[in-house]
């Protein structure tokens, strides 16, 4: 596999030292900001300098190249594959998450696939309902990673490009075919739950509206005190741990939204009877779980040609100006000839261990490593 | 640059004294640093107010949780993983399931008897393989037959939470529940829904020959009408005795009714049954001869369940139709037996039932005047009453010589509980 990243700034455009797979590239990944995504012209400009290439990627709220974290850019990935095939599908406006998930596992051909990438609108897709559909029409082997796209701070419009397609409402996936193909994946958090645990008292599928009978939203604005004005993205300074049932894997869940109903919208469903804790932010433990999920996928896989890094906005948010020592801590797991790209994002997509069935995350850092053998 | 976090006005003004001017390359390098003073700052200030806030939260809920166990006067244990006792709430039960002694540091099951310890102990060890909740029943002779259940709930923190309660008055309710739902109080014998039951489970199970007996207890109404209800329920436990006596270990003998019982004889055919029939008259005629009480007599019919083909609910209108036609002629005899009985005591033996009806009339006439003169209006009432059972009586002494001998039940079951009434007040 050959890989190659260019970036656009403004006022200079595409930069790179060199284009050496424009004319062989079968794949680019793009990242950037949702204004730069959604341009009349970015796609022209990617099929111009890789004109056989299948343009895959989502707006952002930082894309990641290498070990550094851009604003107001796009990045571009290019793969030239030497024994690997790749399918994309999408869908657009679908009637509902659970039919995008079954459809768009429907549109990519099954025989021969290795792994599924998805990448998401990050506003309107329940994540549950999407995956839970999407995995029941995959073949039962075929791991599925990805992750939802971010618009910064705004919480307003994600967009998620599929080739010539580029909108919000959007679902995509890109099916990577081949045995030679190796990928490793692995998913780590972070955060530290504190406080009382509480019983999900009424919810409505993403939308949670009590805990323990008191107001879900009050509560969010007691403790985030004079931030609560920034809320929904202050939110995210306090995820939720989420637990079914004694001895069950906790999933975390992030604050996306307030609804007029004063519902708070998280990036994945809250159901009722369910048990939730506040999480906080531990700097060392957000660093070292990215660490953790790079090594993971080292020792799934001991070489990797591409790692596609997809952490949740809220690392960033919290970590600001550490936010890099993550993705450094990443590239310190890795050979120095692994290509890092990826993004943060509204949520991530990722099995809790290789081999097991994908779960919809907030608030961690997802690595996929691709290797041709 | 953003204003200046007082922390780096106080280093610049230590180090630089004062502003330094100008900033030059280094401003982009202060802003970020500034920036990393406002946002730890910032994240500092939100924390302890989380901390602060959740303590509080915690503490509260702490306080809730002191108030709930003090409030309940269950037996509460916190255990190790080993089922040591690290902490515990003896409980105000009225007997506590506890040996004598200090619990802290012992295995928790080996603060019960032995027989209970081996339960306990297993219950403890499923609830730490299968951490999920898991309870246990037991008894205790602790100054009594007590009752306790114990709730073996696994923590997060790897302990184990043991909540103990005095369940008695619970098992004992429940043990009445099934009793009443079983059996007849007065008599101890089955219920009507359990004797169908048991019908219904057998037509469907039982590929023997089966017999059913129905009785009906003669005159339990006179009974309880002269005598009193408590006399009648005497009479109707003597008979429930008479079948018990009567009937095997594993026939089932219920009151399906007032005055009516049923027996179902597993595994009998027609012989069997009109065998035991002949037990249970044979048993009253012992029991009236023995006996210095009431008289006993009792209609039985009986029929007999041959194959599947049959249905139970036609073999018990059988063996019910059977009973009613001797009732019919108990009947009679039982009240010719019962006025000769009555007679017998006021010195009438030698009467006939006409001589005893004018005998009445006499008595009658005579009582009417007393009534008159006393003024006494429930003896008036009586006095009407006999007034109208003489008129029956009328009838049926110009009947008596008529084959079966009454065609008015009713008004001579009237006639004949005047004529007890009347007798029992002319006693008095």
């Amino acid at each position: 596999m050959k890989i190659e990243q260019i970036i656009w700034k403004e006022g200079t455009g595409w930069l790179s030292a060199q284009r050496k797979l424009a004319g062989s590239a079968q794949l680019v990944l793009l990242f950037g900001a949702p204004e730069l995504i959604a341009r009349n012209t970015t796609f022209a400009e990617i099929k111009e300098i890789y004109p056989g290439a299948y343009v895959f990627g989502c707006s952002t709220s930082g894309n990641i190249c290498g070990s550094q974290i851009l604003d107001d850019t796009l990045v571009a990935t290019a793969a030239q594959f030497e024994y690997t095939r790749i399918a994309g599908a999408h869908i657009v406006r679908a009637e509902s998450s659970f039919s995008a998930g079954r459809d768009l596992a429907r549109a990519l051909p099954h025989e021969d696939l290795t792994h599924v990438l998805v990448l998401s609108d990050g506003l309107n897709v329940n994540g549950n309902q999407f995956m839970g559909a999407l995995l029941a029409e995959l073949p039962a082997q075929v791991a599925v990673t990805g992750g939802l796209a971010g618009d910064g701070n705004g919480f307003e419009k994600t967009y998620v490009i599929s080739n010539e397609v580029t909108d919000s409402h959007v679902v995509a996936a890109l099916g990577l075919y081949g045995q030679r193909l190796k990928v490793a994946y692995s998913t780590q958090g972070g955060w530290d739950a504190f406080g009382p645990e509480r019983l999900v008292t009424r919810s409505r599928g993403n939308v949670l509206y009590e805990m323990d009978g008191r107001s879900a939203l009050e509560l969010y604005k007691l403790y985030l005190g004079d931030l609560a004005k920034d809320l929904p993205a202050a939110g995210m300074s306090f995820p939720l741990n989420l637990r079914s049932r004694e001895g069950d894997i906790p999933v975390i869940r992030t604050v996306l939204g307030i609804n007029e109903d004063g519902g708070l919208v998280f990036g994945g469903d809250i159901p009722e009877g369910t048990y939730v804790r506040l999480m906080k932010a531990n700097y060392d433990r957000l660093i070292q779980g990215a660490h953790s999920a790079a090594e993971n996928c080292r020792i799934s896989a001991d070489k990797a040609e591409l790692a596609l890094l997809i952490s949740c906005t809220a690392r960033r948010y919290v970590l600001k100006q550490r936010t890099e020592e993550e993705v450094e801590a990443v590239q310190q797991v890795f050979d120095h000839d692994t290509v890092l790209t990826g993004f943060y994002s509204f949520g991530e997509i990722c099995p809790h261990g290789m081999g097991g069935p994908a779960e919809f995350h907030n608030q961690s850092m997802t690595i996929t490593t691709l290797t041709e053998e | 640059m953003k204003k200046a976090h007082p922390l780096l006005q106080r280093q610049i003004k230590r180090y630089f004294g004062g502003q330094p001017e100008p900033l030059g390359k280094w401003e982009k390098f202060l802003g970020a640093v500034n920036q990393a003073y406002w946002d730890a700052d910032q994240d500092r200030v939100m924390l302890e107010r989380a901390l602060e806030l959740s303590s509080q939260e915690l503490l509260q809920a702490n306080s809730e949780m002191r108030a709930m166990i003090k409030a309940f006067p269950d037996l509460f244990l916190r255990l190790d993983r080993d089922g040591h006792v690290l902490a515990y709430k003896k409980g105000e039960m009225e007997r506590s399931p506890l040996k004598d002694g200090e619990p802290l540091g012992k295995k928790f099951y080996t603060l019960f008897d032995d027989s209970n310890a081996v339960r306990l102990k297993a219950v403890f060890l499923k609830v730490l393989e299968n951490q999920a909740v898991n309870y246990v029943e037991f008894a205790l002779d602790v100054g009594g037959r007590h009752y306790y259940e114990a709730r073996i709930i696994p923590m997060e923190c790897q302990e184990i939470f043991v909540i103990m309660r005095d369940i008695s008055e619970r098992k004992i309710a429940e043990e009445q529940l099934v009793y009443y739902s079983m059996f007849d109080p007065l008599t101890n014998l089955y219920n009507r829904a359990y004797f169908e039951n048991e019908m219904h489970r057998m037509e469907y199970f039982s590929m023997n020959p089966t017999g059913l007996i129905i009785c009906d207890v003669d005159n339990l109404k006179v009974v309880n009408d002269t005598y009193g209800h408590d006399r009648g329920d005497d009479l109707l436990k003597e008979v429930a005795r008479v079948l018990r006596q009567a009937m095997r270990k594993n026939d089932i003998i219920a009151r399906i009714g007032g005055d009516e019982f049923a027996i179902l004889l597993p595994d009998s055919d027609a012989a069997a049954v009109e065998a035991t029939c002949q037990r249970v008259r044979d048993t009253i005629t012992a029991y009236n001869n023995a006996a210095s009480g009431l008289y006993l007599s009792v209609s039985m019919g009986s029929a007999h369940w041959k194959s599947k083909i049959q249905k139970l609910d036609d073999i018990f209108k059988e063996a019910d139709d059977k009973m009613y036609k001797e009732k019919f002629i108990n009947h009679i005899k039982l009240n010719q037996d019962l006025l000769k009985s009555v007679f017998d005591q006021i010195g009438m033996a030698d009467l006939s039932f006409r001589g005893c009806y004018q005998r009445i009339n006499t008595l009658n006439a005579q009582l009417q005047m007393d009534v008159k003169r006393e003024g006494n209006e429930e003896e008036m009432k009586l006095l009407v009453n006999l007034k109208k059972s003489n008129r029956a009586g009328s009838e049926y002494c110009s009947m008596e010589t008529e084959a079966q001998g009454v065609s008015d039940l009713d008004e001579y079951k009237s006639f004949i509980r005047s004529l007890l009434l009347l007798l029992n007040t002319a006693l008095e």
